[in-house]
């Protein structure tokens, strides 16, 4: 079994990809968009963790391995409940060789639903984090993300 | 404020230690017991407050023990090893984390100083070099 079959049976969602589209990607900034229907914050803040990691995969060239360590200060909505299209927003605040901190934000309209600073940590690839696997599978979901049509996704 | 007053302000921050006095002298991991999730949350604040390159390897001396292990079989002298691969910390620095090694982890906050110094002048260099080049050349 494969690490990618093992994340759709733990989540039960297929490749646990929680992003709709990336629109825009530039050095310190990336726009994503993801449209929920009535389910819970947590899945937004998930998505916007997924967005600041792929920024980061963009960044290294899906070259290296990226995840969350940490989130800080981080507002939800208050009902709890996000429904609609919202556009998420990650900026590049500051890095190190081995760490990126984004301020990451998902809004609908106007208004912001959910703000936060993400911390991340960056590995190589290794024997656990199969490169071969999953640079392939990143690299095919950001490229479907960006695609208009999703027909070959 | 002076770097060492910005990484207190950091570390108390990160670490969560409002109490604790923070000198040159203190050690990062023995004393303050700074694991790596917080090293890194310093990396990212490091590079952010001083507008430095961070390389986490290099200013938490992540590589002393294979420097030392590499000059040994290399049958190198360490101190000059030492000095050729982490050339942010004095030849004195070094001598005292040769002796001290043995104690466990050494970082000092004392090292994060000299790094953050050490690469700030090498920003200072390269801006004036970059503007030395920029300069309109008179024909």
């Amino acid at each position: 079994m494969n690490i990618i079959n093992r994340i759709e049976i733990n989540s039960e969602m297929e490749d646990f990809v929680l992003l709709d589209k990336i629109l825009e990607t530039a050095n310190r900034t990336i726009i994503g968009e993801k449209r929920y229907f009535n389910e819970p914050f947590y899945l937004g803040i998930e998505s916007l963790a997924q967005l600041g990691a792929y920024h980061i995969r963009f960044l290294a060239g899906f070259e290296i391995h990226a995840f969350l360590l940490k989130i800080n200060q981080c507002t939800i909505p208050a009902n709890h409940i996000l429904n609609g299209s919202y556009l998420l927003k990650g900026t590049l605040v500051s890095q190190s060789k081995s760490a990126f901190c984004y301020a990451l934000q998902a809004g609908k309209g106007n208004k912001v639903q959910i703000e936060g600073e993400f911390l991340y940590a960056t590995i190589d690839y290794d024997r656990m984090l199969n490169k071969k696997i999953l640079q392939t599978h990143y690299r095919k979901v950001f490229s479907c993300l960006q695609r208009e049509s999703k027909t070959d996704c | 404020m002076d770097i060492l007053e910005e990484i207190t302000e950091i570390l108390t921050e990160i670490l969560d230690i409002e109490n604790h006095i923070i000198t040159p002298e203190t050690y990062l991991i023995r004393e303050l017991e700074a694991e790596s999730i917080d090293l890194l949350e310093l990396a990212v604040a490091i590079n952010s407050r001083f507008n430095i390159d961070v390389n986490d390897d290099e200013i938490f001396l992540r590589k002393l023990r294979d420097y030392i292990t590499e000059a040994e079989l290399q049958n190198k002298d360490i101190l000059q090893y030492l000095a050729e691969n982490l050339s942010f910390l004095s030849r004195k620095r070094l001598e005292e984390i040769i002796e001290d090694r043995k104690g466990g982890p050494t970082l000092k906050v004392k090292d994060l100083i000299s790094y953050i110094g050490n690469r700030s002048r090498l920003s200072v260099y390269g801006s004036r070099f970059f503007i030395e080049l920029c300069k309109p050349k008179a024909f």
